[in-house]
């Protein structure tokens, strides 16, 4: 009895010691480089399409550690990036950093390279580090998760007698208060009550997981469009919003952002990113709330990821080095990530940022990490741009050629098939924590 | 006896011609034109041999993939109705920007021609649009048409009619886009016009008039005889041109909406750097010099009653 005693001791104590190691070990990127490129001058060249304020941030901070080093950072429009990028990488002429966007990853990891930090140490300080990966390589870093939910304009609000106490909890409810708010003058609409305008796929594919539907089959490489599930979610956008008595109306705005910034749009399903929008773009005094989802509904919609950048595989060896080194120099500092959360206005995924007052003073974020929103959305993958064709394709063919939606359906699945096809993206949906509830 | 005047300031003659100059005016063509041979070789005929050759290929630069592909291009695009739908809008758009560009242009060129002053003055207003950048025309244009807060609908309202939907109506975007291309390209056609119009000789104009002949008489029987080599050139120049319309396009309706303004090159520009498979851009290239080709020929024959 003794000896086992002191067996299971030696154990337990062996355990400890283990764990104790291994948290020792993946201690999470800690930053301490002196000297780079032995202190010789090295220039790179890093391109994006967005961020670049809060880029420009951290070269001026990493330039003055590292004076030899020089980040020339180049800002192109976001159509022209998308298209330029690729052809110049694989030219071998391209940046040696450039920012890169999920919808993009199938065009662009393959141009990428793998970055040099150990998986165990990403972990340790982010979450959702699979999000970064292309097959087992980590090739770019997400610093925010982003998710949809409904802006409404706080004064058209109360001007209609509506205050935060009304926030609607069914689709019911908000569609109510959505035709209150609806103002037609003259036969124009003047001021729409809801819409979805301008993320026609992102409304779809959230009320599908709203409804315990997947977006792809089981293999997680084809779109399910062509489905009644589908159609529901149709019917319901076609109807209740965009039928004759609905809540919103194509030429109210092209978009939902600049419809609520026009002070034509008093409620909006859009994602966390147009807060900050918002912000610097108009007078709005604006409030939020989760899509309303039906009661038990397994998941509130979808979520992503807002990516940095990516490192050029064709660069040089020493111009690679150097960038992985300013890639490790932000990542592993509180304040450099915080800049970038705050500009994307999304839930941090470094850990230590949950409960940064400045993290929590966004409404959005607040709301979403005290509620858990995030976690009840579902991360399907690096959905290629090019599949959002479908949708558009379904977009226009029911709302602005009049097809009827079961020839709509079968087209927009057309699309989908041969934008997928070939394309090597694998959703993971499936993954998803909640997955068990789903049909 | 009379003495032979001889010179004495002449120099004598060598016998060999002097080294410089010897090939004349060939020293400056041969080197400008070697220079423009090359131009042409690299930036024109290499790519259009390139963009052949790839045509035949499953060329996906950003999966590696340049495989021989043959005539599968082609076969899936003949098959395609995507690709006779733009090729009809792009025929349509060419046609009524031709037609327009043309009729307008003259009627504008024969009004300025019979000023007594101020010709030079609106020569310049219809031309400066034609130098302005497409792109800064076609954003402008693009408020132009907004429904809510557009010129146009305002222009509308004024008259009490209702408002339209402009670049997102599918059966109004593509007439919006050809009335902003003739509104900004229609100088140069007035420009060519004044030119030949002020090439006919006066006494054509006189002795019809003697003849009989009324100003409508006179307009066909002597004025678009006399002016259709500009005719010609106007005519086969806009159609080369707008076949391979694109930057308005890009600008106000990215081929939208739905597909009403989605034309065979904008079905390149997608196909080549949305999808990025170059192999199917490159075959509806082809087949885009193809038709171009075509009616290039067929419109110089019927314009200027000669082949090209």
């Amino acid at each position: 009895m003794r000896t086992l005693h002191v067996h299971l001791s030696r154990v337990v104590i062996a355990l400890v010691a283990a764990l104790l190691i291994s948290v020792g070990l993946a201690q999470g990127l800690v930053y301490d480089t002196e000297v780079v490129n032995d202190g010789d001058p090295i220039v790179l060249e890093f391109w994006t399409p967005y961020y670049q304020d809060v880029f420009q941030s951290w070269i001026d901070d990493y330039q003055q550690v590292h004076p030899n080093v020089t980040i020339e950072l180049e800002h192109q429009p976001w159509g022209d990036y998308w298209a330029k990028l690729p052809v110049a990488l694989q030219s071998g002429r391209g940046p040696d950093i450039f920012g890169m966007h999920i919808a993009w990853a199938a065009q662009l990891a393959p141009l990428a390279a793998p970055f040099p930090f150990a998986d165990e140490d990403l972990e340790a300080d982010f979450t959702m580090t699979e999000s970064n990966k292309d097959g087992e390589a980590t090739k770019w870093f997400n610093l925010a998760v982003i998710h949809g939910g409904v802006f409404y304009d706080r004064d058209a609000w109360a001007e209609a007698g509506y205050g935060p106490e009304d926030e609607p909890e069914t689709l019911e409810e908000l569609m109510a208060i959505a035709h209150a708010l609806t103002v037609r003058e003259g036969g124009r609409m003047t001021q729409a009550g809801f819409c979805f305008q301008g993320v026609f796929r992102d409304m779809i594919i959230d009320l599908n997981y709203q409804n315990g539907l997947w977006n792809f089959d089981e293999t997680g490489t084809r779109a399910v469009i062509d489905s009644d599930g589908v159609r529901e979610s149709l019917a319901f956008m076609l109807n209740d919003v965009l039928g004759p008595d609905g809540t919103c109306d194509a030429l109210v705005a092209d978009d939902n952002w600049s419809g609520m910034a026009q002070g034509r749009i008093a409620m909006a399903y859009a994602w966390n990113w147009v807060g900050g929008w918002l912000n610097e773009n108009s007078e709005v005094d604006w409030g939020w709330f989760p899509m309303p989802a039906p009661e038990g509904a397994p998941a509130l919609g979808r979520n992503n990821v807002e990516n940095t950048f990516s490192v050029n595989a064709r660069s040089g060896e020493a111009e690679q080095a150097v960038a992985f080194d300013f890639i490790e120099f932000v990542l592993s500092s509180d304040e450099r990530v915080l800049r970038y959360v705050l500009q994307a206005g999304g839930v941090p995924t470094k850990r230590s940022l949950l409960d940064d007052p400045s993290v929590l003073a966004n409404p959005i974020v607040a709301r979403s990490i005290a509620e858990g929103i995030a976690d009840r959305t579902v991360y399907a993958g690096a959905m290629p741009v090019s599949y959002e064709a479908a949708y558009d394709r379904l977009r226009d063919a029911v709302t602005l050629e009049g097809t009827d939606v079961d020839t709509a359906l079968a087209q927009a699945q057309e699309v989908a098939d041969d934008r997928l096809d070939g394309s090597g993206f694998v959703a993971i949906e499936r993954s998803y924590a909640g997955a068990g509830a789903f049909r | 006896m009379i003495q032979p005047i001889v010179r004495t300031d002449v120099q004598p003659r060598s016998r060999r011609p002097a080294r410089r100059g010897r090939l004349g005016a060939l020293e400056f063509v041969v080197p400008i034109a070697s220079g423009v041979l090359l131009f042409y070789l690299v930036f024109m005929l290499f790519p259009i041999v390139y963009t052949f050759v790839g045509s035949f290929f499953d060329w996906r630069p950003f999966q590696g993939r340049f495989e021989f592909h043959g005539l599968e291009h082609y076969r899936a695009l003949l098959g395609d109705p995507e690709f006779y739908r733009g090729m009809r809008i792009n025929l349509t758009f060419t046609a009524g920007v031709v037609i327009a560009r043309t009729v307008v242009g003259l009627a504008i060129a024969m009004a300025i021609a019979s000023l007594r002053f101020g010709a030079p003055f609106f020569r310049t207003v219809y031309f400066l649009p034609v130098v302005a950048p497409m792109i800064s025309i076609s954003l402008l244009w693009t408020w132009i048409y907004d429904p809510s807060y557009g010129l146009a609908n305002q222009t509308l309202g004024l008259f009490g009619l209702p408002a339209l939907r402009w670049l997102k109506d599918p059966d109004l975007a593509l007439l919006g886009i050809m009335v902003m291309t003739v509104w900004k390209e229609v100088g140069y056609a007035v420009v060519i016009f004044l030119a030949a119009l002020a090439g006919v000789p006066r006494s054509l104009y006189e002795a019809a008039t003697i003849d009989g002949a009324n100003a409508w008489n006179r307009f066909i029987h002597v004025t678009l005889p006399s002016i259709r080599p500009a005719t010609a050139f106007v005519v086969v120049t806009s159609i080369i041109t707008y076949l391979q319309t694109f930057g308005q396009i890009f600008i106000m309706t990215k081929g939208g909406p739905g597909t009403s303004t989605t034309t065979t090159v904008y079905q390149i520009y997608d196909e080549a750097f949305v999808l990025f498979d170059f192999g199917t851009a490159s075959a509806l290239s082809m087949m885009l010099f193809v038709v171009i080709s075509v009616v290039t020929i067929v419109n110089f024959r019927f314009v200027s009653g000669r082949a090209p």
